[in-house]
């Protein structure tokens, strides 16, 4: 007998049974079996923590709950005072335990995050530049079922570790009383410390049976070997695609339309005045930027591409750019939507990322439409994204690592141009409004709504998670006696799930948080490079 | 020049030129790899020097003909490998071809710096794909496969032909020289070593480019199969409404039990289902009793405003529409909705997925199946509309040498006919009749 099947009220999702218990079911399959572990390799400097960031960002916006495990961080907790690149020597025999348990404890934490905080990827940020080092990750793997994925990056370029060295550690924590000039001196005496006993992964012979990429000389070359499964070539292709040129991507909406004027959803109408006077303003704006190579994307629909046609410079038109197809309710208004869609308007509330229309589309669909998007954007250069309110702000929770459930209500106001550079390890933020008026199209999230089935992180869910701060709160490690990780007792604090609570700083910044000893100067000088987003309407 | 609903991938045109000793894969790739690109929207052709060898010496003595030190056969293989360059600069500029694979041994600096030389006074990208293989198990099996068949072989038998190849191999062997890591440096390439145990990749630059190591990364060669079946027949199937998402009728239910034991009786290892979000997929999935995985992406194409309605309502409603289906059907996007070039470019990742994995069952629609079917039988774009998947059938693919065998397993369920031949008269003008003549029938 075929099971009865009905269809979930807020996904839309035909199941079998009845819908008790909602299940977070994605629009894809689940394409990652035994949870991996991304383990960094490489010396200091060699970018390793910007690509397990970025990667991290990246899986979690498409729906991989993934974390990140700074080994350094345990190390800056476990000592509280860090004095100089003579911590790092290999004969130093009491740094080298500390060292060691740190790497236990990330390890400890790791295997909590993936067997029982629902995460999926956990990526292994540190140097792991021995053999030793990586046999003991390969037998805790092994132990507990994970899978392990290499990372290594490989750069004898001195510019580039330099330029690595100025643009992030000079100012982290570690060196927060010293200038700049012995900083870099000690950093440099610090890959030292490494150098000797750095043994890269040799894919002929000894580690000719491990899965692993390698990155040469900031992706002029890549390495690939035994690459297992779907995450891992996921993985491999994102970061074939990635660079470190510098560059800028505008993201703004088209024009208003003569459908925003009279509030509709959706549809396929054109510029209304004012949305045509933003169009001329937008082409003067981006000429004041003096771009070299600009490229623009518009969607398919009249009003982004009537908003391009002013810059008078090719565009590209993307399908997948179009706005979220509201289905059954194309084309209506809010309060028509109310008045014959009652119920489908509060499910909508409930929970919008999830929500799709009846023949429609939700945020999450959006998100897998638009991905192919986000990785040409990676591959280019300078880019010009001319789309609509609901894609703008899932490129935008891809850009500023936002979460499934913040990404419907962030703030995307028609003729304003959101100017996004790479800068450290996230991505800074302008918002510049280009003073032609127009009408709000932004619903804020209902204060009375009861949350429907919560954002609670399930096995197999898929929800993008804002990359989760690292845990901190770890039990500070002053025995050094400490037994080994196969003896150790469960964690004592659960590392606190990925929710983003509502950030308060107007900051976008995607760098670490530092808690603890809390280092003024340093958020300060990350202030000092980030302009604040400000609203002027 | 007419948008696509894809983005312009090429600027410049880009010759892939596939390096490397016989028997290692190079045709087998070439050969995919066009028909991925084509699929794709990217018009690519293969240029196989030893056919224009074939052409130029009519009858293959034996091996002799390709030893270093045979000066008149060299004339003959350098005279062809021009003539194939020749026909590629045709290619991009007479008949607008956006990427050119040149499938040759291509094992000397020598000759690969002739192609260098013709690409950069022509202004095409080269991206190099080199296979390197030592397993003798794989080289024998790929010599089975395909070199047997070979015109130069075909009146051998297999003993004779494979110690003929074997020395043929050893002819080149010698004077093979790998791309070199060092002094290749600025090139861009691929090498991929033991048929996808290893890749290494220099200078990627472009957006083709990385799609195509993409693309490379994630074919093997493992045997499998891949059965293609649309949903039971529907309650909108009966009434010949398109679209919607209706269940099965009682024909579609036994349909999905008779699928069941199909399945079963296949004894497949480790069989993969998918389905799309749509009721009547579900539903023939639920009959497997096997878990199965659900793509939106294999939803059935969007009708736009024609959703549900019958064939005469279109005609009655949408007559001008209509016609305009009839005069491109690949490219024509219902209003509203999507088109099948919409549809391709939506089941990419599907084809992706469907080449990393091994015994795969598809539950999908009527539209889905014909570009998922054009993709694994090279369809060009025309012929894609068209292709028949009929109700109630399951597709098996097997891929075999350099293609893939198709054995279509009728279940014998009765279903309608939904299938809708190219009428006679395409005309926006035409008469009711003539638009509707080749309309199936329904209830």
């Amino acid at each position: 007998m075929p099971r009865e099947l009905t269809q979930s009220r807020i996904q839309k999702i035909w199941m079998p049974g009845k819908e008790d218990k909602p299940r977070r079911a994605v629009s894809g399959p689940h394409l990652a079996n035994p949870p991996t572990v991304i383990v960094m390799v490489g010396l200091p400097a060699r970018g390793k923590t910007y690509m397990s960031k970025k990667l991290t960002r990246y899986l979690n916006w498409i729906g991989m709950p993934t974390k990140v495990f700074n080994v350094g961080e345990y190390r800056r907790e476990a000592v509280k005072n860090y004095s100089s690149y003579d911590f790092f020597k290999p004969d130093n025999e009491s740094a080298v335990k500390i060292r060691q348990q740190c790497a236990l404890a990330a390890l400890r934490d790791v295997r909590s995050y993936l067997t029982d905080e629902g995460g999926q990827v956990a990526v292994f940020d540190a140097t792991n530049t021995t053999r030793e080092r990586r046999e003991m990750i390969l037998d805790f793997g092994s132990k507990n079922g994970f899978k392990i994925f290499f990372i290594e990056s490989v750069c004898d370029d001195l510019d580039v570790i330099a330029s690595n060295i100025m643009e992030v550690k000079v100012s982290c924590p570690d060196y927060q009383d010293c200038n700049k000039t012995d900083a870099m001196l000690d950093f440099q005496k610090r890959i030292e410390c490494y150098k000797a006993s750095y043994q890269p992964l040799e894919p002929d012979h000894y580690d000719r049976d491990l899965s692993f990429i390698k990155v040469i000389d900031v992706g002029r070359q890549f390495l690939a070997n035994r690459i297992q499964d779907h995450i891992q070539s996921k993985i491999v292709y994102y970061l074939m695609n990635i660079h470190v040129q510098p560059r800028v991507i505008y993201l703004c909406r088209h024009g208003e339309s003569t459908d925003n004027l009279q509030g509709r959803l959706g549809g396929d109408a054109g510029l209304s005045p004012r949305g045509k006077k933003f169009a001329a303003a937008l082409a003067r704006f981006v000429e004041e930027q003096k771009l070299k190579d600009l490229k623009v994307f518009t969607s398919q629909l009249c009003r982004s591409i009537q908003t391009a046609e002013d810059l008078g410079v090719p565009y590209e038109q993307w399908k997948a750019l179009n706005e979220i197809d509201a289905g059954v309710c194309e084309e209506m208004t809010y309060d028509e939507v109310k008045e014959k869609f009652p119920e489908e308007f509060d499910l909508r509330d409930q929970d919008k990322y999830y929500y799709r229309y009846p023949a429609g589309e939700s945020y999450q669909d959006l998100v897998q439409r638009v991905e192919p998007v986000i990785m040409e954007l990676e591959r280019q250069e300078n880019v010009l994204v001319i789309c609509h309110q609901a894609v703008m702000r899932c490129l935008l929770a891809y850009f500023l690592d936002k979460s499934a459930d913040e990404m419907p209500y962030l703030k995307c106001p028609l003729h304003t141009v959101l100017k996004l550079t790479p800068v450290a390890y996230g991505c800074k933020v302008e918002s510049i409004y280009l003073n032609v008026e127009a009408v709000n199209t932004h619903r804020d999230r209902p204060e009375e709504v009861k949350r429907g089935p919560g954002t609670l992180l399930r096995r197999n869910s898929v929800t993008p998670l804002t990359s989760p701060d690292s845990n901190i709160k770890k039990p500070r490690i002053d025995d050094l006696d400490e037994p080994p990780i196969q003896e150790l007792p469960s964690s004592a604090a659960p590392a606190p799930l990925g929710l983003c609570s509502p950030s308060h700083l107007p900051l976008a910044l995607t760098g670490q948080h530092w808690l603890g000893k809390v280092c003024l100067r340093t958020i300060f000088h990350y202030l000092a490079v980030v302009s604040l987003v400000l609203q002027r309407t | 020049q007419t948008p696509s609903s894809v983005p312009q991938f090429c600027n410049s045109p880009t010759v892939i030129v596939m390096v490397g000793l016989p028997a290692r894969g190079k045709t087998y790739i070439s050969k995919k790899l066009t028909r991925y690109l084509n699929w794709i929207g990217v018009p690519t052709k293969t240029f196989n020097v030893g056919q224009y060898r074939r052409q130029a010496v009519q009858i293959y003595e034996n091996f002799e003909f390709f030893k270093p030190d045979n000066e008149e056969a060299m004339k003959i293989r350098k005279a062809c490998a021009a003539a194939a360059l020749k026909d590629v600069a045709a290619y991009f500029s007479k008949e607008k071809g956006q990427v050119a694979v040149f499938d040759a041994t291509n094992t000397t600096r020598e000759r690969r710096a002739v192609i260098l030389s013709f690409a950069k006074e022509k202004g095409y990208k080269v991206f190099f794909v080199e296979s390197i293989c030592d397993d003798p198990d794989i080289i024998a099996e790929n010599i089975k496969q395909v070199k047997f068949g070979s015109p130069d072989y075909v009146d051998r038998d297999t003993d004779e032909a494979l110690q003929d190849f074997s020395q043929r191999i050893e002819c080149y062997k010698a004077s093979y020289v790998p791309i070199d890591d060092e002094k290749d440096r600025k090139l861009s390439y691929i090498k991929i070593f033991n048929v996808g145990s290893r890749y290494l990749v220099n200078r990627v630059q472009d957006h083709i480019q990385s799609r195509i190591v993409y693309y490379l990364m994630n074919i093997h060669v493992t045997p499998r199969s891949i059965y293609l079946s649309r949903h039971g027949e529907s309650e909108l199937n009966l009434l010949g409404r398109i679209g919607g998402d209706s269940g099965l009728s009682p024909r579609g239910q036994t349909y999905a039990k008779a699928l069941a034991a199909f399945i079963r009786g296949q004894n497949i290892k480790e069989l993969k289902v998918w389905t799309s979000h749509m009721k009547r997929t579900i539903q023939t999935a639920e009959a497997l009793g096997v878990p199965y995985e659900q793509w939106k992406a294999l939803n059935e194409i969007d009708a736009g405003v024609c959703e549900e309605l019958t064939y005469e309502e279109i005609q009655e409603n949408f007559p001008e529409e209509f016609a305009l289906r009839d005069q491109d059907k690949y490219r024509y996007r219902y209003p509203k909705g999507e088109s099948y070039e919409d549809l391709v470019h939506r089941l990419e990742p599907v084809i992706m997925e469907l080449e990393r994995q091994e015994n795969v069952l598809v539950v999908c629609h009527q539209a889905v199946m014909r570009c998922l079917l054009a993709y694994f039988l090279d369809k060009p774009a025309d012929e894609l509309p068209y292709l028949r998947c009929p109700l109630h059938t399951v597709l098996k693919l097997t891929p075999v040498a350099y293609g893939c065998k198709v054995e279509p397993c009728c279940l014998n369920i009765e279903a309608v006919n939904t299938h809708r031949e190219k009428p006679t008269n395409v005309d926006v003008d035409r008469k009711p009749e003539e638009a509707l003549q080749t309309a199936p029938d329904h209830i």
